[in-house]
């Protein structure tokens, strides 16, 4: 079977703290005086003083998925998912680790990030397309599957800051799921537009998975993720818990989630009683 | 690049610590596309945005030369060589804005663009590159209108000379587009950590400006100051750049040749940083 994408021993190190609060001159002061304290003392004073000040996202994450595969990252705030997944799109660099992909991957929902205001939503949809790293020619061979699907056919050349915030989502919606990227993010749940519209991205998204796009979902929930993928990476404090068929990973999940929710439910009543 | 056309045995791209996530030229050639549709953006956005739409990007040339004509070489009577001060003084802002819009819309890069940085991955340097193209584009115009001034005097009888040395024009200004280009990528990198950095910007660009032969030739630099004029890169350029346009003033080779090196080293340095900063700076900002 073809890889899609291969992830060894992944782990990103983020800083806390005033490092980016700093302007210049207090910057060049506080290295000023680092770099003389590390002269007078010993060599280690720095790096002891970043590590109070960080803290590992992802630790040592591995997994492979290939071409045609569905991934569900499943996992609480903090776990590491979107750390995870601007790492594989190339937002981040990781710390440690590697990864190789093989295609273009794409998020649904965040592509209107591109969006000019005052450019037309034609020329919206070349220049996010070309962003997203299609070409001009393949853009135009799917440009009226584009507007067709988004259903804003009369607003094509109206700038998109005349667009209501529905009109805009669709659009940028139906850019990426139409250019047919080969690895498609499904990040949060497909909540777009009215009902009408929810209901078109789920089968848009399911089209696209039976067509053999490799897709990647991130916090769905645990019935869609039944539904639509075949492996689960379940994520705790940036490290890997499990990593398996979904109908090995969800119950192990949900156990552990109503348990949670279960010690949730009773610390309030706890509170009352005392 | 079609699915059909992936070539599964090598991965598209590979995520590691430490690697420049674009160094090939090819992968930089593939976004030509993104390129010009940046540089429309950018057009089509500067000149719908205001009432009078194009009107400023001609007027304020003139009202700057207006300003230069009075202060400098009727108050100052700072020489303007065999030139018309009104000409002299416009082919000098226009240039210099153009140069100064240069560095400080790339040293906006990340800044301006964090929001589109953070969801969608394409090589960031193409950024800057619109922004060079753009001021480009807006150059054009501007020297336009500078010719009409110049036939304007032409008419009512003064000799202006423009000579074959006019093919030399983009070649000065592709130079000046390198220099900006570092420059501003290396303060756009420095602005990853230290925000307040692009206000100084502003105030350096407007100080530089007075060393940079826009306002006077080199012949009326004091002597004491001629050093600080001879390793100014700028003021080289813009002395070959009017004497591109008009051979009045003849640039000097020594001058050149350091201008040349420092834009060298500044355009490897500056865009070596931007790329250094383009691999975390979603970390930071």
């Amino acid at each position: 079977m073809r890889v899609a994408i291969e992830a060894h021993h992944l782990s990103k190190q983020f800083f806390l703290g005033e490092r980016n609060q700093r302007t210049f001159f207090e910057g060049v002061w506080s290295n000023a005086v680092a770099g003389v304290q590390r002269l007078l003392q010993s060599e280690n004073l720095g790096a002891s003083g970043d590590d109070r000040r960080s803290f590992w996202a992802l630790r040592d994450v591995s997994f492979q998925l290939g071409q045609g595969q569905t991934l569900a990252i499943i996992g609480e705030n903090g776990a590491g998912k979107s750390t995870l997944l601007k790492i594989l799109s190339r937002i981040t660099q990781p710390t440690a680790g590697k990864a190789k992909v093989f295609g273009r991957l794409a998020s649904l929902l965040e592509v209107g990030a591109g969006f000019h205001p005052e450019f037309s939503g034609r020329d919206n949809v070349y220049l996010n397309g070309t962003m997203l790293g299609f070409s001009k020619k393949e853009i135009r061979q799917k440009f009226d599957q584009i507007v067709d699907f988004s259903g804003i056919e009369r607003f094509i050349d109206v700038p998109v800051k005349n667009y209501s915030s529905g009109m805009y989502i669709r659009l940028a919606f139906s850019v990426a799921a139409n250019l047919n990227p080969e690895i498609i993010v499904l990040d949060e749940v497909i909540a777009v537009g009215d009902a009408a519209f929810k209901k078109k991205c789920f089968e848009r998204v399911d089209a696209l998975i039976s067509q053999g796009h490799t897709a990647i979902l991130v916090n769905h929930e645990t019935s869609h993720v039944r539904r639509m993928s075949q492996f689960c990476l379940w994520l705790r404090k940036g490290r890997v818990v499990m990593f398996g068929p979904t109908n090995e990973v969800i119950p192990q999940y949900e156990l552990e989630t109503a348990e949670i929710r279960e010690d949730a439910g009773r610390a309030p009543a706890l509170a009352q009683s005392a | 690049m079609s699915a059909s056309q992936i070539d599964f045995a090598e991965p598209s791209y590979v995520v590691e610590p430490g690697k420049l996530l674009d160094s090939h030229p090819k992968n930089l050639w593939a976004y030509r596309e993104l390129f010009l549709l940046l540089v429309k953006r950018d057009f089509v956005a500067a000149y719908k945005q205001t009432a009078l739409g194009p009107f400023w990007f001609f007027v304020q040339p003139f009202i700057a030369s207006l300003a230069f004509l009075v202060v400098f070489s009727q108050i100052a009577r700072l020489s303007t060589t065999d030139l018309p001060p009104l000409v002299f003084y416009m082919s000098g802002i226009i240039v210099w804005n153009f140069f100064s819009n240069c560095v400080s819309q790339v040293a906006y890069t990340f800044l301006v663009n964090a929001t589109v940085f953070r969801k969608i991955y394409f090589p960031r340097i193409i950024m800057p590159f619109s922004q060079i193209g753009t001021n480009l584009l807006n150059f054009i115009p501007q020297l336009a209108v500078l010719f009409v001034v110049i036939g304007f005097y032409v008419l009512n009888g003064r000799r202006i000379e423009i000579s074959p040395w006019l093919l030399a024009l983009p070649l000065v200004l592709g130079l000046m587009a390198l220099l900006a280009l570092g420059l501003g990528c290396l303060i756009a990198a420095a602005t990853v950590k230290y925000r307040d950095l692009t206000i100084v910007v502003g105030y350096m660009l407007n100080l530089w400006m007075y060393g940079s032969l826009v306002i006077c030739p080199r012949s009326a630099v004091p002597a004491n100051l001629s050093w600080l004029v001879t390793l100014n890169p700028m003021a080289s350029f813009v002395e070959c750049y009017r004497s591109s346009l008009f051979g009045t003033e003849h640039a000097e080779a020594g001058p050149l040749i350091i201008a040349i090196a420092i834009t060298l080293v500044v355009v490897t340095v500056g865009v070596a940083c931007f790329k250094r900063a383009e691999r975390t700076f979603t970390d930071t900002i």
